[in-house]
């Protein structure tokens, strides 16, 4: 992992903005898994119906199209590319469960305007944005290293390795290394489940 | 992709190993901001001999971020004795 593999997204990132087919294929192999894992886990908890791969295949075509497309300009690298992903799969969780309620009233009984509207709606609930928040916080917080939460913070916040480096008073290299300790800290950070929760 | 020379591991440390790594090279930036001379094989017998490869390269990166940003790092020094 850390400085090749974040230059090999860098070089996806920059294919797929030319319309490199093998960018395409290569971000696909690296991120979609653990998309569809994030989108079962959301789905999971609002409805037993929906399917993570499609919002999961849904969120990586946005990304691919987008930069096709020119959007995304300050998409440089995995640092960015990864809270990207992960914002456009759980609000793609939402716009599926949504669809689905829709298409259930509709097929119940004629679906006022005001409810159609609100179940077409583009934003996460308010309460999905707050457990975002507060998953978010949580995975902050488990960290007992005041650089390690500063850090995590300001990464998430979009600051620049740079800007964190000198906020922090250590080196860039010092910040990318403390990056892939809170990925691996992140990756192993196991919720605890249902059946586990006394 | 690049075809890699180095004798680094192929694959990543277990998180103990990787909070070692990281402990291990903030002892060694902060050594080398204080104006010392820290000797590598010092730091680089203290993890097991398949992961020094990975310390290694870490180790050389912050030395030669030193060695283009000497101001930088004195700098950083300051603010680490200010802390105490």
């Amino acid at each position: 992992m850390d400085s090749e593999s974040t230059g090999s997204v860098s070089h996806w990132i920059e294919g797929l903005r030319a319309g490199d087919s093998a960018a395409c294929q290569e971000l696909w192999d690296r991120y979609f898994s653990r998309l569809v894992k994030i989108a079962d886990d959301r789905l999971h908890r609002m409805s037993q119906e929906a399917d993570g791969e499609d919002v999961a295949l849904s969120a990586l075509k946005s990304v691919m199209v987008g930069l096709g497309e020119g959007r995304f300009p300050h998409l440089s690298d995995r640092e960015n590319l990864w809270p990207l992903l992960v914002t456009l799969t759980a609000r793609k969780s939402i716009d599926q469960v949504r669809r689905q309620q829709a298409d259930r009233r509709a097929a119940s009984r004629t679906v006022s305007l005001d409810e159609l509207r609100a179940a077409l709606g583009d934003e996460p609930s308010p309460e999905f944005a707050a457990e975002f928040a507060d998953e978010l916080e949580r995975l902050v917080l488990k960290f007992d290293e005041p650089v390690l939460r500063l850090i995590a913070q300001r990464k998430l916040e979009g600051f620049t390795n740079e800007e964190i480096a000198q906020e922090a008073s250590c080196s860039k290299r010092s910040v990318i290394r403390k990056l892939n300790r809170i990925r691996q800290e992140w990756e192993e950070d196991e919720p605890v489940s249902d059946e586990q929760a006394p | 992709m690049s075809k890699r020379h180095d004798s680094s591991p192929s694959v990543s440390p277990p998180l103990e190993v990787t909070r070692q790594i990281d402990g291990l090279a903030d002892q060694f930036e902060r050594s080398i901001a204080a104006g010392k001379s820290p000797e590598l094989r010092r730091f680089l017998h203290q993890v097991e001999p398949t992961w020094a490869p990975v310390l290694l390269r870490e180790l050389v990166a912050i030395a030669r971020e030193k060695l283009a940003d000497p101001l930088a790092y004195a700098e950083q020094a300051a603010d680490w004795e200010r802390e105490g």
